[in-house]
Protein backbone atom coordinates (compact mmCIF):
# COMPACT_ATOMS: atom_id res chain seq x y z
CA UNK A 1 0.00 0.00 0.00
CA UNK A 2 0.94 3.65 -0.62
CA UNK A 3 -0.06 6.75 -0.48
CA UNK A 4 1.69 10.05 -2.44
CA UNK A 5 0.75 13.36 -1.87
CA UNK A 6 1.74 16.43 -4.08
CA UNK A 7 0.26 19.73 -5.15
CA UNK A 8 -0.67 20.55 -8.84
CA UNK A 9 -2.15 23.84 -9.56
CA UNK A 10 -3.63 24.44 -6.13
CA UNK A 11 -5.01 21.19 -5.82
CA UNK A 12 -3.63 18.16 -3.94
CA UNK A 13 -3.63 15.07 -5.25
CA UNK A 14 -3.21 11.97 -3.51
CA UNK A 15 -2.27 9.04 -5.37
CA UNK A 16 -3.32 5.76 -3.56
CA UNK A 17 -2.27 1.72 -4.57
CA UNK A 18 -2.26 -1.28 -3.37
CA UNK A 19 -4.90 -2.59 -0.97
CA UNK A 20 -6.98 -0.25 0.34
CA UNK A 21 -8.44 -2.15 3.56
CA UNK A 22 -8.35 -0.90 7.38
CA UNK A 23 -4.80 -0.50 7.40
CA UNK A 24 -4.17 2.07 5.14
CA UNK A 25 -7.45 3.35 5.98
CA UNK A 26 -5.92 4.37 9.45
CA UNK A 27 -2.88 6.56 7.14
CA UNK A 28 -5.60 7.41 5.12
CA UNK A 29 -7.04 9.02 7.96
CA UNK A 30 -3.83 10.81 9.27
CA UNK A 31 -3.39 12.05 5.62
CA UNK A 32 -6.63 14.38 5.05
CA UNK A 33 -6.57 15.37 9.38
CA UNK A 34 -2.75 16.56 7.90
CA UNK A 35 -4.43 18.17 4.95
CA UNK A 36 -7.09 20.08 6.92
CA UNK A 37 -4.83 21.23 9.52
CA UNK A 38 -2.68 23.05 6.42
CA UNK A 39 -6.14 24.06 4.58
CA UNK A 40 -4.99 21.84 1.71
CA UNK A 41 -8.96 20.83 1.16
CA UNK A 42 -9.63 21.18 -2.37
CA UNK A 43 -8.42 17.45 -2.98
CA UNK A 44 -8.16 15.14 -6.28
CA UNK A 45 -8.12 11.27 -5.18
CA UNK A 46 -6.15 8.82 -7.92
CA UNK A 47 -7.59 5.60 -7.18
CA UNK A 48 -6.20 4.05 -10.36
CA UNK A 49 -3.98 1.24 -8.59
CA UNK A 50 -6.48 0.69 -6.32
CA UNK A 51 -6.92 -2.88 -7.03
CA UNK A 52 -8.92 -3.87 -3.67
CA UNK A 53 -11.21 -1.74 -1.44
CA UNK A 54 -13.34 -3.02 1.46
CA UNK A 55 -15.61 -0.73 3.96
CA UNK A 56 -12.74 0.10 5.88
CA UNK A 57 -11.43 1.88 2.98
CA UNK A 58 -14.02 3.71 2.31
CA UNK A 59 -15.75 4.27 5.78
CA UNK A 60 -12.17 6.53 5.43
CA UNK A 61 -13.33 7.93 2.57
CA UNK A 62 -16.56 8.67 3.68
CA UNK A 63 -14.68 9.90 6.57
CA UNK A 64 -12.59 12.45 4.66
CA UNK A 65 -15.24 14.01 2.61
CA UNK A 66 -17.56 14.65 5.42
CA UNK A 67 -14.09 16.76 7.43
CA UNK A 68 -13.05 18.52 4.22
CA UNK A 69 -16.92 19.61 3.68
CA UNK A 70 -16.94 21.24 7.06
CA UNK A 71 -14.04 23.27 6.08
CA UNK A 72 -15.47 24.10 2.78
CA UNK A 73 -13.45 22.03 0.65
CA UNK A 74 -13.78 18.72 -1.72
CA UNK A 75 -13.37 15.44 -2.46
CA UNK A 76 -13.09 14.54 -5.90
CA UNK A 77 -12.26 10.59 -6.57
CA UNK A 78 -11.09 9.34 -10.23
CA UNK A 79 -9.89 6.17 -11.73
CA UNK A 80 -12.00 3.34 -10.09
CA UNK A 81 -11.92 -0.02 -11.71
CA UNK A 82 -14.75 -1.79 -12.05
CA UNK A 83 -14.24 -4.22 -9.19
CA UNK A 84 -13.86 -0.90 -7.13
CA UNK A 85 -16.52 0.42 -8.23
CA UNK A 86 -18.95 -2.35 -7.30
CA UNK A 87 -18.03 -1.74 -3.77
CA UNK A 88 -19.07 1.47 -4.39
CA UNK A 89 -22.41 0.86 -5.93
CA UNK A 90 -23.26 -2.23 -3.06
CA UNK A 91 -22.94 0.49 -0.65
CA UNK A 92 -24.39 2.93 -2.33
CA UNK A 93 -21.85 5.26 -1.83
CA UNK A 94 -21.06 6.23 -5.29
CA UNK A 95 -24.05 8.75 -4.86
CA UNK A 96 -22.11 11.43 -2.28
CA UNK A 97 -19.11 11.10 -4.48
CA UNK A 98 -18.05 13.04 -7.47
CA UNK A 99 -16.50 10.23 -9.54
CA UNK A 100 -14.38 11.07 -12.35
CA UNK A 101 -12.86 8.47 -15.26
CA UNK A 102 -9.62 9.72 -14.77
CA UNK A 103 -6.94 11.96 -12.37
CA UNK A 104 -6.65 14.35 -15.37
CA UNK A 105 -10.64 14.87 -15.61
CA UNK A 106 -10.73 15.34 -12.03
CA UNK A 107 -8.47 18.07 -11.63
CA UNK A 108 -9.85 19.71 -14.73
CA UNK A 109 -12.73 20.02 -13.01
CA UNK A 110 -11.88 21.54 -10.18
CA UNK A 111 -11.15 25.00 -12.66
CA UNK B 1 -12.06 -30.97 -0.44
CA UNK B 2 -9.49 -29.18 0.44
CA UNK B 3 -9.26 -27.08 4.03
CA UNK B 4 -6.70 -24.53 5.11
CA UNK B 5 -6.21 -22.45 8.13
CA UNK B 6 -4.09 -19.54 9.52
CA UNK B 7 -3.73 -18.53 13.33
CA UNK B 8 -3.13 -14.75 13.54
CA UNK B 9 -2.15 -12.13 16.72
CA UNK B 10 -5.41 -10.53 17.51
CA UNK B 11 -3.83 -7.14 16.12
CA UNK B 12 -4.95 -4.96 12.65
CA UNK B 13 -1.51 -5.43 11.30
CA UNK B 14 -2.07 -9.46 10.88
CA UNK B 15 -4.12 -8.19 7.97
CA UNK B 16 -0.69 -8.23 6.24
CA UNK B 17 -0.51 -12.13 6.83
CA UNK B 18 -3.73 -13.16 6.37
CA UNK B 19 -4.60 -11.36 2.94
CA UNK B 20 -1.72 -13.12 1.01
CA UNK B 21 -2.90 -16.20 2.61
CA UNK B 22 -6.38 -15.40 1.43
CA UNK B 23 -5.09 -14.77 -2.08
CA UNK B 24 -3.06 -18.03 -2.23
CA UNK B 25 -6.00 -19.99 -1.24
CA UNK B 26 -8.98 -18.94 -3.53
CA UNK B 27 -6.21 -19.63 -6.19
CA UNK B 28 -7.00 -22.93 -5.29
CA UNK B 29 -11.27 -21.90 -6.71
CA UNK B 30 -11.84 -24.56 -9.74
CA UNK B 31 -12.22 -22.90 -12.88
CA UNK B 32 -15.96 -21.88 -13.04
CA UNK B 33 -18.18 -19.34 -14.61
CA UNK B 34 -17.23 -15.93 -13.37
CA UNK B 35 -14.44 -17.14 -11.31
CA UNK B 36 -12.31 -13.77 -11.35
CA UNK B 37 -15.53 -12.02 -10.30
CA UNK B 38 -16.42 -14.54 -7.24
CA UNK B 39 -12.42 -14.42 -5.82
CA UNK B 40 -13.11 -10.96 -5.58
CA UNK B 41 -16.21 -11.14 -3.85
CA UNK B 42 -14.49 -13.96 -1.46
CA UNK B 43 -11.39 -11.49 -0.63
CA UNK B 44 -13.74 -8.97 0.50
CA UNK B 45 -16.25 -11.05 2.59
CA UNK B 46 -12.74 -12.40 4.19
CA UNK B 47 -10.95 -9.17 4.86
CA UNK B 48 -14.61 -7.93 6.26
CA UNK B 49 -14.74 -10.67 8.39
CA UNK B 50 -11.11 -10.51 9.57
CA UNK B 51 -10.92 -7.17 10.01
CA UNK B 52 -14.35 -7.25 12.49
CA UNK B 53 -12.81 -10.05 14.72
CA UNK B 54 -9.37 -8.27 15.17
CA UNK B 55 -10.84 -5.23 16.04
CA UNK B 56 -13.68 -7.05 18.24
CA UNK B 57 -11.14 -9.86 19.50
CA UNK B 58 -9.63 -10.34 22.79
CA UNK B 59 -6.45 -8.82 22.64
CA UNK B 60 -3.69 -11.09 23.14
CA UNK B 61 -5.48 -14.11 21.69
CA UNK B 62 -5.19 -15.31 18.24
CA UNK B 63 -7.51 -15.13 15.40
CA UNK B 64 -8.37 -18.33 13.45
CA UNK B 65 -9.08 -18.06 9.63
CA UNK B 66 -10.32 -21.19 7.91
CA UNK B 67 -11.33 -22.00 4.14
CA UNK B 68 -12.74 -25.43 3.17
CA UNK B 69 -13.28 -26.01 -0.86
CA UNK B 70 -15.91 -28.39 -2.17
CA UNK B 71 -16.19 -28.96 -5.66
CA UNK B 72 -19.33 -26.40 -5.70
CA UNK B 73 -18.92 -24.28 -2.51
CA UNK B 74 -16.43 -22.61 -0.09
CA UNK B 75 -16.78 -22.54 3.84
CA UNK B 76 -15.12 -19.83 5.34
CA UNK B 77 -14.30 -19.65 9.30
CA UNK B 78 -13.56 -16.94 11.46
CA UNK B 79 -13.05 -17.83 15.13
CA UNK B 80 -12.35 -15.40 17.79
CA UNK B 81 -12.36 -14.71 21.91
CA UNK B 82 -13.79 -11.64 22.32
CA UNK B 83 -17.03 -10.81 24.07
CA UNK B 84 -19.43 -11.57 20.43
CA UNK B 85 -22.28 -10.26 18.56
CA UNK B 86 -25.99 -10.89 18.12
CA UNK B 87 -25.89 -11.24 13.99
CA UNK B 88 -29.48 -10.78 13.97
CA UNK B 89 -29.42 -7.58 15.76
CA UNK B 90 -27.42 -5.86 13.33
CA UNK B 91 -29.35 -3.30 11.50
CA UNK B 92 -28.41 -2.73 7.86
CA UNK B 93 -26.57 1.01 7.54
CA UNK B 94 -28.90 3.90 7.12
CA UNK B 95 -28.00 5.02 3.41
CA UNK B 96 -29.58 8.03 3.18
CA UNK B 97 -26.69 9.07 6.17
CA UNK B 98 -24.08 7.55 4.46
CA UNK B 99 -22.14 6.66 7.84
CA UNK B 100 -18.24 5.97 8.03
CA UNK B 101 -19.09 2.43 9.10
CA UNK B 102 -21.38 -0.50 9.57
CA UNK B 103 -21.13 -1.83 5.81
CA UNK B 104 -19.50 -5.09 6.91
CA UNK B 105 -22.32 -6.69 7.35
CA UNK B 106 -24.23 -5.61 4.85
CA UNK B 107 -20.93 -6.66 2.23
CA UNK B 108 -21.15 -10.33 3.65
CA UNK B 109 -25.19 -11.08 3.77
CA UNK B 110 -25.20 -9.50 0.40
CA UNK B 111 -22.20 -11.99 -1.64
CA UNK B 112 -23.07 -14.76 0.44
CA UNK B 113 -25.29 -17.10 0.47
CA UNK B 114 -24.97 -18.26 4.27
CA UNK B 115 -23.84 -16.47 7.38
CA UNK B 116 -24.21 -17.70 10.65
CA UNK B 117 -22.59 -16.79 14.04
CA UNK B 118 -22.05 -19.24 16.78
CA UNK B 119 -20.46 -19.45 20.14
CA UNK B 120 -18.71 -22.41 21.22
CA UNK B 121 -16.50 -23.58 24.16
CA UNK B 122 -13.63 -22.67 21.66
CA UNK B 123 -14.33 -19.58 20.41
CA UNK B 124 -16.77 -17.44 18.54
CA UNK B 125 -17.61 -18.62 14.90
CA UNK B 126 -18.86 -16.57 12.20
CA UNK B 127 -19.35 -18.94 9.42
CA UNK B 128 -19.86 -17.58 5.85
CA UNK B 129 -20.77 -20.16 2.82
CA UNK B 130 -21.18 -19.60 -1.23
CA UNK B 131 -22.02 -21.96 -3.51
CA UNK B 132 -21.60 -21.80 -7.35
CA UNK B 133 -22.51 -24.51 -10.14
CA UNK B 134 -20.31 -27.24 -10.63
CA UNK B 135 -17.83 -27.05 -13.43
Amino acid sequence: MFIDVKQESGTTVITLSGRFDALMAKEFKNCISGLIENRQIMIAIDMSAIDFIDSSGLGSLVGGLKGVAREKGEIRIAGLSPEVRTIFELTRLHRIFDIYENIEIALASFN
Amino acid sequence: MLHYSIEVPCLLESLRIAAPFTDAVLYELPEIEDRDRLIHDLRLVSSEALTNALRHGESGANIRLAYTLYSDSIVIVITDHGVGFDLDAVNPPDFEECPEGGYGIHIMKTIMDDMRYEKTADGNNLVLTKSWKKP
